[in-house]
């Protein structure tokens, strides 16, 4: 009995002397929304630190790059108010040392754990040493979010920090929020972290990001950014976006305009599979066979779409439109691009793994003499309550 | 002849000691009445039997026990009056007299002959009172308990919606009946006991024979043997006697008033107990299902009590759990809760002055508090503080800015959930419980909750209660016994056999039609 | 009252086989698969799995030998008291130091993903007493608490597999059979150390009720197990692709962090993963702890395996603490899996075996 007593005594003094190091309270952590990465102007000259023999110290009040953390306030965030949230700006080599000139200034910890947004200008990933860094960073902590979107800023960043929210009471919740909704509704690319990570990883340095336009403040997601050997590489315009999410197999819905007698007639993508084959192996020959079903949205008034024909030939414009929009598309890619991000080459490894080794090395080579031809399959199915 | 018997000697617990009446009334008047000596509530009565130059018998219960009534007139009448008037006569029959009063006199049912002083002395004490006759050895008890009892009323504790509203009250013997018209069955025992020194108190022990494991009732006898205690004075002093283990926070015996959960138990095979002043009575062998189980989920449909009965451990999970879970999302985890209900809860508490586990040591200390006080009000003001002071006492905290909103709705969840657990003893566990958890939290977070809960884990799998381990049916897997466990309840045709964890000697309850 | 207190059912030994095989390790398992065959890994975590049949009926045959006497009482008379003392000796060591090894591992896990500031000492101490603690109570009551706690196990993790199954992009468990033998070879080699745990059928034998099923019922366990093993990496390669899954440094609970259910209360399921993780670890490491006890006890001679367990204690967490950060922890693993671990479930089994069948040869002729 007395040795029981004795243990459970110096349990007790070993943990209530101790304390407890973990315990943050939830108020002592500043939950950062959004994090916004930017290459430092303001540092002029290249100083090179990392390069030569070890230094003393290697942190310089003009860091490389620039970081804005937003936090929102939460006693602000009830009342919805415009300030309910605040911009934290410092510059540093990389990221934590960032953190490190924050935690100097503000009275929270910085919290990574609930951060739901990631920007990087178009400067930041043409500097591909931070670029590198800072996704590093990113996939090290084991405290971040890893359902954090991506994105890339067309613009500047303090553009971008100013940028009205309507219809949500912080940036980063009003910004991820477009792509939830739009990754949904329309052809946006929307681009988790791990997703990021994955493919950066998977074809060696080449990845796609979604972009936000800043235009008198306000944002718009348009445009899709490549990045290519960590690098950024090209902008892709938003017509060929539709495209690109039907043949790499991740349009959930968009829209197309077809053309039927001399109107413009919307039709509603609900459903696409695209599935490709390789047809001749020699040749490196794809048949890309897309099936789409959708419902007419709009119509001309006073006629009757289910009269004998209107929708047969409603299907065969848009068949005929959207192979040719694919075409165009993947010529693009081809020749203006050069780059498989369609992801053909990952098809071709996994079903055709001996002809991909062929290839491995150059695969951008041999997508770019590749040949491809496309089989569209349109259904219409809804067309709405009106005859 | 008495007088060199030590006083001592009468009140050993085991009746070594026999002594004998003898035969010269005197003696045994003067020896009774020197045991009761200073007690005023003892009613001694000598009268003669057959007229003025028949026998002396003295008669002597106390006051207040026994029914004067039915010793007047189917004791002392008969004797004194009946048999003057009625033949035979008192010389024809005077060598016989015991056998006449015994057979043809006293009209009373219940009735034993005994021939030691103790036993008449015990006898008394009981309730029943002691007739002696002079020149004979032996003495006759008559049972003429009565005494003002509680009638039959709802236990308070365990009310149901479906099933019987009767509950056990202080008087064994009545209590003993209400098993018995549940159990007609000539195989179904009730053996009596007599525990404690001094006090002497009636146990009954309920068992049916042939059901039951008889390794479980000679464990059980041999306990009860070794009690040396001078008084018990409820039910409460026995369970803790025949318990397996001392040092636990986990209820080992389960203590129910509604004589319907006994009846049904012994018919699983265990062995009830009774005590006399007690309302409570004690069934062995326990496992943790018998605390999450309430009558009424017989009664009802099987999808209805399955679905209770997952709301019932579920609810009592989250009694034991919820504070600790707070304390360990908010504090260590902050990334596991949504995003703005994370927003919401820091801005709730940025205000408040404590850290979240002693902000929630300190509510689920006012918890206690209301409980245990509602319990001593009397019962109309006792629900109405619990309600207002819940609800007034935890909006002050918040304005006051002691505890923020969240708070007093994790504790008010947990206090509702812990209504839901069916024993009251078990509730206790389950703050203890509570407790544990939420100290385990605040230092390691998840981590610490899981921790605690492997140790709790560890202290159950080792506990077993007269040798059946107490989480059966999980811990020895029986497939045939999870038809009626924590989370299920098969319906009554598939209920073909006895719990099998309880080794009962006759395993089938249901036969085929 | 229960009979048969103390013997060990089929459905107790599945469960004991299961429960102590998976461990810690499993959580990196993925990446070491992978990191060697790439795509083929969920064909090479089948192909491990059933690699280590042969070697389970091995142990089993040695394990029926020592149903009567003990595993170090076999030892000693078929190879004389010295002898048989010494050939016991290595296997004590490695029970020791999968225990320690075992809960540092568990301990960085925990402390990377949840109690970053904490000291591990503080981490670790907690469950090597824990388990002790259990320990202590001998097989039947280690029995009835893996009894209690496979089911919920078994719940959470169908749980957690069925939340992770959508969004899983399983045409990156392909191209198969892209890896040459070799490669193969290794990735058995680097594998196996997760399939490691079945030794415990050589001691806990005297207790099992029905030693002639020991081998079925043990291959059923294996099966489970790699069945289990074969979905997570599954999954893994299904939501993270090859290359990614080789990155990582523990794939599983990356999997449970990127796991994302629209509209739950919980938005993290490693929270549930690790909860359900620290079971199995601490199953694991109950049953070794009471290995190791019976061992060292029936070495020494004395009786109560209830002050073997108490008295190593800091020798096992002194063992947990080799080795400086997770790499070399890691490396420890492979060091001591590789010796040690070889000695005691192939190499020691054998030599069992061939002895037992020499002595029967000679008994029998003479």
């Amino acid at each position: 009995m007395k040795k029981k007593v004795f243990i459970v005594l110096l349990v007790f003094i070993m943990i209530f002397s101790s304390g407890c190091w973990d315990r943050v309270e939830i108020e002592e952590n500043a939950f950062v929304f959004g994090i916004a990465l930017d290459v430092n102007k303001e540092r002029t000259e290249k100083e090179d630190i990392e390069k030569g023999e070890i230094k003393p110290f290697y942190e310089s009040d003009k860091g490389a790059i620039r970081t804005i953390f937003t936090v929102p306030i939460p006693s602000k965030m009830k009342e919805a108010g415009e300030d309910a949230f605040e911009s934290i700006e410092a510059s540093g080599e990389n990221i934590p040392s960032c953190m490190r000139v924050i935690e100097r200034k503000i009275n929270k910890i910085i919290y990574l754990g609930q951060t739901k947004m990631c920007v990087f200008t178009i400067d930041m990933l043409n500097n591909k040493q931070y670029f590198m860094d800072a996704v590093d960073f990113l996939e090290r902590d084991p405290e971040r979010n890893r359902n954090m979107k991506v994105a890339a800023v067309n613009g500047s960043i303090d553009d971008y920090i100013k940028v009205k929210h309507y219809l949500d009471n912080n940036l980063a919740s009003y910004i991820s929020g477009i792509f939830q909704v739009g990754s949904k509704e329309c052809c946006i690319i929307s681009e988790d972290l791990t997703e990021l990570e994955g493919t950066l990883r998977s074809s060696k340095g080449n990845a796609v990001m979604p972009c936000i336009k800043i235009t008198d403040g306000k944002a718009e997601v348009r445009d899709l950014a490549l990045i290519k050997d960590y690098e950024f590489y090209q902008m892709v315009d938003q017509k060929y976006l539709r495209g690109f999410s039907i043949i790499s197999n991740k349009l959930k819905k968009a829209r197309k305009l077809v053309k039927y007698d001399d109107t413009i007639i919307p039709f509603y993508i609900t459903g696409v599979k695209t599935t490709v084959h390789l047809e001749d192996k020699e040749n490196l020959k794809y048949k890309v066979t897309v099936k789409v079903e959708g419902d007419i949205e709009s119509f001309i008034l006073d006629e009757e779409i289910s009269k004998e024909g209107k929708i047969e030939e409603i299907k065969s414009n848009l068949a005929k439109s959207l192979t040719m929009e694919l075409s165009e598309v993947m010529d693009y890619f081809q020749n203006s691009i050069g780059i498989d991000y369609l992801k053909i080459g990952e098809y071709t490894k996994k079903y055709h793994n001996k002809i991909y080794e062929k290839y491995e090395d150059n695969w951008d080579e041999a997508f770019k003499k590749a040949q491809f031809d496309f089989d569209v399959n349109v259904e219409i199915r809804r067309i709405g309550t009106i005859r | 002849m008495f007088s060199n018997v030590k006083k001592d000697i009468m009140f050993e617990r085991h009746f070594e000691s026999k002594t004998n009446l003898s035969k010269k009334l005197d003696d045994n008047i003067k020896f009774i009445k020197s045991i009761f000596e200073g007690s005023n509530d003892i009613v001694y009565r000598e009268f003669k039997i057959g007229g003025l130059d028949g026998r002396r018998a003295f008669l002597f219960y106390v006051d207040g026990m026994a029914d004067k009534i039915l010793l007047d007139n189917f004791v002392i009448t008969p004797l004194m009056l009946t048999a003057r008037i009625v033949k035979p006569d008192y010389e024809e029959i005077k060598n016989r007299l015991l056998e006449a009063a015994q057979f043809t006199a006293i009209s009373s049912s219940d009735f034993k002959e005994i021939k030691t002083v103790e036993e008449a002395i015990i006898a008394a004490l009981s309730g029943d009172s002691t007739l002696i006759i002079d020149e004979s050895d032996s003495a006759f008890v008559i049972a003429s308990r009565a005494w003002p009892t509680r009638g039959i009323s709802e236990p308070s504790s365990e009310t149901v919606i479906r099933g019987s509203r009767d509950g056990f009250t202080e008087t064994m013997r009545m209590n003993t009946a209400l098993v018995r018209r549940r159990i007609r069955d000539p195989r179904f025992k009730v053996c009596q006991k007599h525990i404690g020194v001094r006090s002497k108190t009636d146990i009954a022990i309920m068992y049916i024979d042939d059901i039951v494991d008889k390794r479980i009732l000679d464990e059980l006898n041999k306990r009860l043997d070794n009690i040396n205690i001078d008084s018990v004075i409820d039910s409460g002093y026995i369970q803790q006697f025949i318990e397996d283990r001392a040092f636990t926070f986990l209820p080992e015996v389960q203590a129910t008033e509604r004589p319907d959960t006994v009846a049904a138990s012994i018919y699983e095979g265990r062995v009830a107990i009774l005590v006399d002043n007690s309302p409570q009575a004690l069934i062995i062998p326990v496992t943790i299902q018998s605390f999450l189980q309430s009558p009424e989920d017989y009664y009802t449909k099987p999808i209805i009590a399955t679905f209770t009965r997952i709301l019932r451990s579920f609810a009592a999970i989250i009694s034991v759990i919820a504070p600790a879970f707070y304390i360990a999302v908010t504090s260590y985890h902050q990334d596991m809760i949504p995003n703005k209900l994370a927003i919401s809860i820091a801005a709730s508490r940025e205000g408040v002055p404590f850290p979240a586990y002693m902000e929630t040591l300190i509510m689920i200390i006012i918890l206690e508090l209301l409980l245990e006080a509602g319990i001593r009000l009397p019962r109309p003001i006792g629900s109405t503080i619990g309600i207002v002071g819940g609800l007034i006492i935890g909006q002050a905290a918040v304005s006051a800015g002691i505890v923020s909103p969240i708070m007093i709705i994790v504790v008010a969840f947990t206090a509702v959930a812990s209504f839901a657990i069916p024993n009251y003893e078990f509730a206790a566990s389950a703050r203890i419980m509570r407790l544990i958890f939420m100290l385990g939290a605040s230092i390691f977070g998840l981590y610490g909750i899981m921790l605690v809960f492997i140790g709790i884990m560890i202290h159950m799998v080792n506990l077993k209660s007269f040798g059946v381990p107490y989480l059966a049916p999980f811990a020895p897997f029986e497939k045939e016994d999870m038809k009626d466990s924590l989370f299920y309840r098969g319906p009554w045709k598939s209920m073909r056999k006895r719990p099998i964890q309880l080794n009962p000697n006759d395993l089938i309850r249901q036969g085929k039609k | 009252m229960i009979s048969d207190n103390d013997k060990i059912s089929n459905y107790q030994l599945n469960i004991f086989v299961i429960l102590t095989i998976i461990e810690i390790g499993m959580a990196a398992l993925p990446a070491i698969l992978v990191k060697e065959v790439k795509s083929d890994a969920w064909i090479l975590s089948i192909i491990t799995g059933l690699v280590n049949i042969p070697f389970l009926y091995i142990v089993s045959k040695a394990a029926q030998k020592t149903s009567t006497q003990g595993f170090v009482g076999c030892l000693k008379s078929l190879f004389g008291k010295a002898a048989g003392t010494i050939l016991a000796i290595p296997v004590l060591v490695y029970f020791l130091f999968m225990v320690g090894l075992e809960s540092r591992l568990f301990g960085e896990t925990v402390k990377m993903y949840f109690l970053q500031r904490t000291p591990i000492e503080f981490i670790v101490m907690p469950i090597i007493i824990e388990a002790v603690f259990l320990a202590k109570g001998g097989i039947e009551v280690i029995g009835r608490f893996f009894e209690a706690v496979f089911f919920p196990i078994v719940l959470i993790n169908v749980l957690l597999i069925l939340i992770a199954i959508p969004k899983n992009d399983f045409t990156n468990l392909l191209p198969v059979f892209s890896a040459d033998i070799k490669e193969y070879f290794s990735a058995i080699i680097a594998g196996s150390n997760s399939f490691f745990g079945y030794e415990l059928l050589l001691i806990i034998s005297p207790y099992i009720k029905e030693p002639k099923k020991m081998f079925k019922t043990s291959t059923k366990a294996l099966l489970i197990v790699t069945g289990f093993y074969t979905i997570a990496v599954i999954l893994n390669l299904g939501k993270f692709g090859v290359e990614e899954t080789k990155s990582l440094m523990f794939p599983v609970i990356a999997l449970a962090k990127a796991i994302d259910v629209p509209g739950s209360i919980f938005e993290r399921a490693e929270g549930i993963l690790m909860a359900v993780w620290v079971l199995h670890v601490f199953t694991t490491m109950a049953m070794i702890t009471y290995l190791y006890s019976v061992v060292g006890a029936e070495i020494i001679g004395h009786k109560g395996i209830k002050h073997i367990a108490t008295l190593y204690i800091p020798v096992v967490y002194l063992f947990g603490l080799l080795g400086d950060n997770v790499a070399q922890v890691f490396k420890n693993i492979n060091m001591v899996g590789a010796t040690l671990g070889i000695y005691t479930v192939i190499i020691l089994p054998l030599l069992i075996l061939i002895a037992s069948y020499i002595k029967n040869k000679g008994g029998s002729k003479g």
